[in-house]
Order: structure tokens, then C-alpha cells, then sequence
């Protein structure tokens, strides 16, 4: 049995804050005064929770007030709220990423076979309308909304959606609860810190979405709200006003609740919840910011100007591109800002599908020969195209975990990236293509080519250029590679189905996120291109043609099975390093370099920003590093 | 009918046999028209700048001092070169090497003028293998480095240390040559059917109205879509940009055929062309030879104005990938790298493509401004 209590430095912290309490009257947040001197709002230690969680501060005890000015690009961008507003579930990641920690669960139990998870939440938790947060919510989310049929498949979790029916919820008092499994759930806890699951057992509150619920309100009622809506059914109007970031009333858990919706125009605003739960070390309610304004510029370019310009106060996205960072850095000064550091868990710049799972033919005996991809793998030098587009930065560099990363694997990370075209033509050749054609292209027996379509995605500059390279040192050897740039959903369009020949795409997931998401190394997920047939005939998807997989794809993805159903951190590194060996001996993908670390933009009054960040949608970055704790200074 | 026209050849009889007769009152169309352009100098030169770029376009494998696509990984975003012509008061002309140094925090290279390294650069040099037109194998380049593995780069390079000037050249083909096929095909389109609606009038007029009405409907976004994903990926890019201006142009003389098809309303009862039909010419003599003549000047307006379009739009449909891709070099495509401010402030050289845009579209115009002006020789302003 792991019981998992707080400890380390907000133990210490807390500890702080009981003496401290007990000696002082708290400050009241200057933007609230008013309000609580009129008596429209109770006094801070009313709103807070009586054992508040204790937020560490980076650099320093902040002050309050100021608007964080930051910028989005349109209605589509709701991800970039998720992260920068809304990474506030049951658990989440430490800021180190190293470890998953209590958040609106104060600590939980998991027996041995991880089957069992007990929850306790932190108690006198308040909605932002000042209704607590009870597992009266947890309760109404499971029973009505994610078991609901007619509500939206994405309410349920990706966690959870296929245990839906073999799963139990127990309440046992206002602050406990218990999901019972029938299968171990090993990952669990790793999923509920990241975005795509732990983000519904938190957004529902049952004391306001029941109105809009037909298990709870009179049909008559709900269908003339579904009318005035203009919508078609109530579950559309359910998702509707389940919105966090389109519909005001909504209470949320949020440090900051939405006052200009993500559909405005013009400015996306968050303005502070008068009942955030959370305080740092010395009892001051949290966040210090007041608002935050993501100002809406469709514009990459004009983004960039307002950065130089010094009108965005921290920023890492749309504008930290690679060549950017040149004009960014000579205007410093002027705009008043520096930059910060932005991790990655990515581990490569770009990754070459073969898709294995093709229905061509003739193309299909020829991708699954581990020896033409050894030579697709050593017929291009690596370090030219580090050296040409990234000025240097990085090493060669396969599909593996980030050396930093306690799965890496040298020999997945380091096979076949040295530039060797001779072996490549000797590989070739053992595969019988020893002659050439008239114009130099290498031919087998028969006279055919090694003929096929590669697609790159024309919105990643760098794959344009590198690619481009790449299929000219292809050809140099005689391999006649067609290298094709193509619109982003046209791609995954194509990928989905299974009917692309090659493509190159992103490589995410080198770190302990790889654990959640290891498509790179099993077909589980429409971005395993090398095997979307394996995917297909493996989890039933509908896409794509299934393609029976080889015995060595189901022992991996066995062994994934297996290391799901393990609670045990150890046994899941050591099921993880043999998913890495057996990747390392089929040799799935090739890989060009591993990325280094980019950047952020942060104001020089704009503190408390670490000096890292690391980037991952399953991190939700950079809400692991408390934007509660952000503050804003004069100068 | 033949009283009419009877009295019509007593008039041109007259008008002949007039003791008077002046060099203008018996040229035909044609003659009067270059007589009128040459008359336009700055139309003259236009031509002679129109017919430069052509050239350009042409040789271009010869003129431009290295590969468009060849990439040096030492020479990214270097600067422009400048050429002397004396070193130490010897003839020889030359540019300077560089100092490359990386910056290591904002990650690019610096370039420092190395006025110690003298590069020699002389004409006609041997240079980067290349095929004439496809077809001639040879090495020599009008001008280059002796040395072919010497820095070269007079318009600078851009973020893969390519050249821009042999970029710039290799541009000018594409971008004056399958861009225009498109405008030529609408043109000849616009011109036939509107004529043809204008001219007969009647259920052929109402036909070819509704069928451009019908096209004109047609939503384009998704129309290429589709075609982005018919078309097969094998495909060369350069032709598949071909067929797509085809296309393109396959549904974009509606707005020309209108128009041409209201002047010819208009005209269609004037006297001249009365005369022209009482005299028993073929519809099409009359449409060709009289019509189309008289609202030419209109044409060539419309038609010059169109081209810097197309230049621009080379690029414009590329996020579906039907339009011009690398390795293809055009302005469109240069000027589309060259459209963000990292460019402008860190790398300007990079907006040259725009300078050629500006060129051969103000080349273009005031040659289409002289043949304008010609192609209406008894206008007097």
C-alpha cells in the first residue's frame, strides 16, 4: 500500500503558515477591499480554505495587482488557455516534472495491485461563486456527465472512457471518495496531472451545470432554454455552458475566471477569482496578478512586433521560433524584456515514417526490410543538417528517450546515425538493388526502382528544408525518393488512413511523458505512422485498414498492457526499457537530431518565471510552475 | 442591300483616289500602330527592359554564378559581397572573404569583412555543373569566383546559404514565362466567348451568361482542395503548378468575357460595323478584325495589370501544395521567405526579389501603356 502525504519543502511551508496564522490577520487582496467592505464579499480567511495549499514562489513574495499582457490567435487556441489558466485537477506534476503531486487532492492511497485509488480532497475548497467543492461534484461528473450517453465522449476521460462500465465510484464522506477498477490502472495518477484527463473532474459544478442537466431539470424548462440558446439539443447546451472560456457564469476553480470570452475578438480576459484556494508561504491569498489578457492577433508577425515592442509580458509560444531569436535578442533593450529558457521533451527535430502497414505492393515487402531503413537511416549526414539549420545546436539522433530521461537507451538513440552511404549501398545491394538505370537510379532484377512519396508538412520550415536535403542525399545513393510538401490536415488526413508511403512529423514524448503516450514505440495512436494498421487492428479504430501485427508488435504492446496494470514505478521502468529494447531491434523510424532547449520571452518587471520551462502538452506547461505565483513590478 | 453597299465602295473609291493622299490615310492597322509605339519612348524602352528580363530568364543557367538550390553550411544569411576591381593598384578584380563566427546565445552566424582574404573573380569561369535548358551539359558561368569553392555572394545568401543573385535569376524564369500562360489562356477565352455572347445576342448570349454565373459560384477554397487531392503526388511540382494556372485561368476569364461582351454590345450598332456586315464579311472577320481592334486598348490594360498578380499569387496556393514549392525557384517564392521581419531586420538582402518584382511589373506596365496608346492610333492626347 504507497499512501502519498505532502512532504519536503510545502510541509515546511504549511507548517509556516499554521503559526503564522495564528499570530496575524491576513491582508486583504487590494482589488477585493471594496467589495468586502460593502459586504458583497466575506473577508479572505472566509473564502480560503481553513489549511490552504501553499504555492512555493520562485524567486519571491510578490505584490499584488497588474495584468499579465500576453497574446493568443484566435477562438481555435483553447489549449493555450488549458495551460496557462486552467492546470488546476485532483493531482499535477511538481515544477520539476519529476513526480506527481497533491493538488485539489491533498493525498490518496493505492493499493498494491493498482486497482484501488482513495482520494482525499483538501477541505473548504470554494467554486468561484463561493459554493464548496465537495465530492457532491466528483459524485455528479461520474454519475451524470461522464456515464451520460448523450454528453460529449471527451467528458469522460481518455483515462477512463473504456472502463466506464467496470468502474465504481464510492463516496465516502464530503472529502473522500474511491475509484474501484476491475483491471490494474498503473497510470492513473500520471494521466489525471495531464490535461486530457485530470481536466474533468474538476470543471463540473454540480450546484450550477444541473439547470442545464436533463436528469435534473423539468423537461419543459430545459428545452426553452435548449429554444433561446439556438441550439439543437441540451446536451449541446450542457457543452456550452460547460465552457470555461466562453460562459462567465460558470463557476470555476481557476485562479482567474474568464470576463472576455475566447470568442471575442479583439481580448480573451481572465480576472482573479475572489475564491482561489491556494496561498504562498506567508498566507497571502494567491494569484497575485489581477487579470490576465490574452490580447487576440491573428498575425504571427504583428505578434512578434507587439514582443519587440515590450507590450507582452511573458510569452512561449507562436513567436519563439528559432530564426527569430536573432531580431529578439537585439531588441532586448528597447522592449525591456529577456528570455528564459524552454525546455523540451521532445526528442527529435524530425522524425521519417515509413508507413510499414502500406497496402502498396510493392512498397510493402521493401519498408519492412530493417536493412533498407538502416540505409534510408546512414545515407544522409546528420551533422551537415544540424550544423545548416540549427546553427549547430544538438546531435544526431534516432527515435528514443532524451539522455536525460531515466528510460534513455544509447543504442536506440545512437544506431545507424553515423553518415555512411557505402554501407547504405551494401545494404542495398544485399537487397538486390545492384545496377543502375540510365539515369543512375538504382534498379533490381526486374528493373524497378526504389520508388516512393515522402510528405512534409509545409507549415515546419526547418522539415521543409531538411527533408529537402535529405531526399537529395537519397537520390545521390540512387534511391528515387519523391519529396512532396503538403498542407498540415491534408497530411494528417492521409496519415489517419493509412495511405501515406513516408512521411516526416514531430517526435514528442523523450521524457517521463513517453510513459503516457509511447506511440512512438507501439501502434496505439494515429501518430504511430510507421504502423497505422497495427493501430487499427489493435484498438479497433475505424480509420485505416487493419494490418494483422507481427508477434514482435504484440509482445510490445503486451508489455504496455502490463505495465499499465503495475502501480509499481520500478516495474513500469524496467516493462518500459524492454518496450525501448525491442523499438531499438525493429528500428520502426529514423530520426535526425535531438532538439535542444528553446525559448520564452519574459518582461524584466515580470517575476517569479523559473528559469526553465519545459514544454509538453502532457505537462501543460507552464502550469507546473504556478502562474498563480507571477507578479508584476514597476519597472 | 446593294444599294447600300454600292454606296459604300463609291466612298472608299473616293477616298483613295484623292489627289491628296498622305502616308497615314493608306497604312493599315498594324503599321499605324508600331509607327504610334515607337512614337512612346519610354514604352521603347520598357520593351527593350521587358526583352533584358526575358533574356535573363532565358540563360539563366549560365548567367547565375552558382545553383540556386545549393546549400553552404558556413554561409547562412551572409551578407552581400561588394566587387573592386583593384587590389593594390593591380587590376584584379576581386571580393573579400568572410569572418564566420557563431553566436552562440542568439544562435546565428556573424559575418566579419576579411579584407585579407582577396577572392579573384573573372568571367566565363568554370563553375557548378549544370544542364542548358535541360539539355547541354556545361560548367562555365559568366561570372564567378576562379576558385568554385570560394565564397560568392554579390545579393547575399539566405537561411541555407544559398545565392540570392542566382536565385533571383533562376526566378525571373518562371515567374515571366508559366504565370503569363495563365493570363494568356483567360485572355483568349474572355475575348471568344464575350464576343460571341455580345456579338449573336439571343439564347447563345443567355447560354454563355449563365454557364460564367455558374462558374462565378463555384466556392474556390474548396474547389482546390479537391484538386490538391486528385492531383497525384508523383507529379513534378513545376507541372503540377502548371495545371493548376490552367486551371485556374480555365475559370477565370469570366470577368474579362463580361466585359469584352458589354463593349461589344455597345459597338455592335455603331456604323462600322453595320457597313462591315452590309458588306457581306464573315462574322468572325467582323469580330476579329473590327471589334476586338476597337476595345484592344482596353485589353492590354486589363492584361498588364494582371500579370504582377499572378506574379504575387504564385505563392498563394502553396499551403494546399499545388502551388510553386521548392525546389522550384521563383519570386513568388522568394518573396513569400522574404515576408517576416526577422528578414527585414536581421537579413534585408533577402527583399531583393521584390526589387525584380517591382521591375519587371513597371517594365510590363509601361510597355502595355506604349501598346495601348498604339493600339488606339487615332486617339490624339
Amino acid at each position: 500500500m504507497t499512501i502519498f502525504k505532502p512532504r519536503g519543502l510545502s510541509r515546511i511551508a504549511m507548517t509556516s503558515v499554521f503559526a503564522f496564522l495564528a499570530t496575524h490577520a491576513w491582508a486583504e487582496v487590494p482589488m477585493l477591499q471594496s467589495a468586502v467592505d460593502a459586504g458583497e464579499l466575506p473577508p479572505m480567511e472566509e473564502r480560503l480554505p481553513s489549511d490552504p495549499p501553499v504555492v512555493p514562489v520562485v524567486e519571491k513574495i510578490g505584490e499584488y495587482g497588474g495584468t499579465w499582457r500576453t497574446l493568443i490567435s484566435g477562438a481555435g487556441e483553447e489549449s493555450w488557455l488549458v495551460t496557462n489558466i486552467g492546470y488546476d485537477y485532483i493531482v499535477r506534476w511538481d515544477p520539476g516534472l519529476n513526480e506527481v503531486v497533491p493538488n485539489l487532492a491533498e493525498s490518496w492511497t493505492v493499493n498494491d495491485d493498482a486497482t484501488e485509488f482513495t482520494f482525499k480532497l483538501v477541505e473548504g475548497v470554494k467554486w468561484s461563486d463561493g459554493t464548496p467543492y465537495t465530492t457532491a461534484d466528483v459524485d455528479f461528473w461520474w454519475n451524470h456527465v461522464a456515464k451520460n450517453p448523450e454528453l460529449p465522449r471527451s467528458f469522460r476521460t481518455r483515462s477512463l472512457r473504456n472502463r466506464l462500465n467496470s468502474t465504481t465510484l464510492t463516496i465516502i464522506d464530503d472529502y473522500t471518495f474511491t475509484f474501484t477498477f476491475e483491471e490494474p490502472h498503473g497510470l492513473l495518477l500520471l494521466e489525471m496531472a495531464s490535461p486530457d484527463n485530470g481536466r474533468q473532474l474538476s470543471r463540473f459544478p454540480a450546484h450550477y451545470m444541473k439547470q442545464f442537466h436533463a436528469e435534473f431539470t423539468d423537461a419543459d424548462a430545459l428545452q426553452k432554454m435548449v429554444e433561446d440558446a439556438n441550439l439543437p439539443s441540451w446536451a449541446d447546451l450542457f457543452e456550452d455552458r460547460a465552457n470555461q472560456w466562453i460562459n462567465k457564469d460558470l463557476p470555476t476553480l481557476n485562479a482567474w475566471t474568464v470576463t472576455s470570452p475566447l470568442t471575442d475578438t479583439q481580448n480573451v480576459r481572465f480576472e482573479r477569482n475572489p475564491y482561489y484556494w491556494k496561498v504562498d508561504a506567508e498566507g497571502n491569498q494567491l494569484p497575485y496578478l489581477d487579470a490576465v489578457n490574452f490580447e487576440v492577433v491573428g498575425d504571427k508577425e504583428v505578434m512578434l512586433l507587439k514582443v519587440l515592442n515590450g507590450e507582452v509580458d511573458m510569452i512561449h509560444r507562436y513567436i519563439n521560433t528559432f530564426p527569430n531569436k536573432a531580431v529578439l535578442a537585439d531588441n532586448r533593450d528597447r522592449g525591456n524584456y529577456d528570455f528564459f529558457e524552454y525546455g523540451t521533451s521532445d526528442f527529435n527535430t524530425m522524425v521519417i515514417f515509413p508507413n510499414l502497414t502500406t497496402d502498396d505492393e510493392r512498397l510493402h515487402p521493401i519498408f519492412n526490410d530493417r536493412r533498407f531503413r538502416e540505409a534510408l537511416s546512414v545515407s544522409f549526414d546528420r551533422q551537415e543538417l544540424i550544423d545548416l539549420v540549427f546553427v549547430g545546436q544538438g546531435e544526431p539522433y534516432q527515435a528514443a528517450p532524451r539522455p536525460e530521461s531515466k528510460y534513455y537507451n544509447e543504442t536506440l538513440a545512437k544506431q545507424h546515425t553515423e553518415y555512411d552511404p557505402d554501407r547504405a549501398l551494401e545494404l542495398l545491394a544485399e537487397m538486390g538493388y545492384s545496377e543502375t538505370d540510365s539515369s543512375g537510379m538504382l534498379v533490381n532484377e526486374n528493373g524497378e526502382r526504389l520508388t516512393f512519396v515522402i510528405t512534409v508538412r509545409e507549415d515546419r520550415q526547418p522539415m521543409v528544408d531538411m527533408m529537402e536535403i535529405i531526399a537529395d542525399r537519397w537520390r545521390d545513393i540512387g534511391i528515387d525518393a519523391i519529396n512532396r510538401v503538403v498542407e498540415k490536415s491534408f497530411q494528417r488526413e492521409m496519415r489517419n488512413s493509412g495511405t501515406h508511403e513516408m512521411l516526416v512529423d514531430d517526435g514528442e514524448g523523450g521524457l517521463v511523458d513517453g510513459l503516457i503516450a509511447p506511440e512512438a514505440w507501439i501502434p496505439i495512436d494515429n501518430n504511430s505512422a510507421y504502423g497505422i494498421g497495427w493501430f487499427a487492428a489493435i484498438t479497433g479504430d475505424e480509420d485505416a485498414l487493419p494490418v494483422d501485427p507481427p508477434a514482435e508488435v504484440m509482445e510490445s504492446y503486451a508489455l504496455f498492457q502490463q505495465l499499465k496494470r503495475t502501480g509499481d514505478p520500478d516495474e513500469q521502468t524496467q516493462l518500459y526499457g524492454e518496450i525501448l529494447t525491442r523499438a531499438q531491434e525493429q528500428f520502426y523510424t529514423i530520426g535526425v537530431s535531438l532538439p535542444v532547449a528553446g525559448y520564452g520571452i519574459v518582461k524584466n518587471n515580470f517575476h517569479n518565471v523559473p528559469d526553465t520551462i519545459v514544454r509538453g502538452w502532457q505537462f501543460a506547461d507552464p502550469g507546473p510552475v504556478n502562474p498563480q505565483q507571477f507578479f508584476k513590478t514597476a519597472n | 442591300m446593294a444599294d447600300a453597299s454600292a454606296y459604300v465602295k463609291t466612298n472608299a473609291e473616293i477616298q483613295v483616289y484623292d489627289d491628296d493622299v498622305r502616308a497615314e490615310d493608306v497604312a493599315g492597322q498594324w503599321q499605324l500602330m508600331w509607327w504610334r509605339f515607337k512614337r512612346h519612348k519610354v514604352a521603347v524602352i520598357a520593351g527593350i527592359c521587358v526583352l533584358f528580363i526575358y533574356l535573363v530568364g532565358i540563360f539563366a543557367e549560365f548567367l547565375s554564378p552558382m545553383d540556386p538550390n545549393d546549400h553552404h553550411t558556413r554561409y547562412t544569411y551572409a551578407p552581400p559581397q561588394n566587387v573592386d576591381l583593384f587590389h593594390d593598384g593591380q587590376w584584379l578584380p576581386h571580393v573579400k572573404g568572410y569572418q564566420v563566427e557563431i553566436d552562440q546565445f542568439t544562435l546565428r552566424r556573424t559575418f566579419v569583412t576579411d579584407e585579407e582574404k582577396i577572392i579573384p573573380i573573372g568571367l566565363f569561369v568554370k563553375g557548378d555543373e549544370y544542364k542548358m535548358w535541360g539539355l547541354i551539359p556545361w560548367d562555365r558561368h559568366l561570372i564567378g569566383p576562379l576558385n568554385p569553392r570560394d565564397p560568392f555572394y554579390l545579393w547575399g545568401a539566405d537561411r541555407l546559404g544559398r545565392d540570392m543573385l542566382s536565385r533571383v535569376i533562376h526566378g525571373a524564369r518562371v515567374s515571366m514565362s508559366i504565370g503569363l500562360v495563365g493570363v494568356a489562356i483567360s485572355l483568349v477565352l474572355g475575348i471568344i466567348l464575350g464576343g460571341i455572347s455580345g456579338y449573336f445576342g439571343g439564347w447563345i448570349d443567355n447560354a454563355i451568361q449563365r454557364i460564367i454565373e455558374f462558374l462565378k459560384s463555384i466556392p474556390t477554397i474548396p474547389l482546390w482542395m479537391g484538386l490538391a487531392a486528385a492531383i497525384p503526388l508523383t507529379w513534378e511540382p513545376l507541372y503540377v503548378y502548371f495545371a493548376i494556372t490552367v486551371l485556374i485561368s480555365l475559370i477565370g476569364w469570366t470577368g474579362l468575357a463580361r466585359e469584352v461582351r458589354g463593349k461589344v454590345i455597345s459597338m455592335k450598332g455603331d456604323d462600322f460595323v453595320i457597313a462591315a456586315r452590309l458588306d457581306g464579311l464573315r462574322t468572325n472577320k467582323i469580330i476579329t478584325r473590327h471589334l476586338v481592334p476597337s476595345f484592344l486598348s482596353h485589353i492590354i490594360a486589363q492584361t498588364t495589370l494582371a500579370i504582377p498578380d499572378m506574379i504575387l499569387s504564385e505563392t498563394a496556393l502553396s499551403f494546399l501544395g499545388i502551388g510553386l514549392q521548392p525546389p522550384i525557384v521563383s519570386w513568388g517564392v522568394l518573396l513569400k521567405e522574404a515576408q517576416n521581419i526577422n528578414a527585414v531586420a536581421t537579413a534585408p538582402w533577402l527583399m531583393i526579389p521584390g526589387l525584380a518584382v517591382v521591375f519587371a511589373v513597371l517594365t510590363l506596365n509601361f510597355l502595355g501603356d506604349g501598346m495601348r496608346d498604339a493600339a488606339d492610333p487615332y486617339s490624339h492626347h
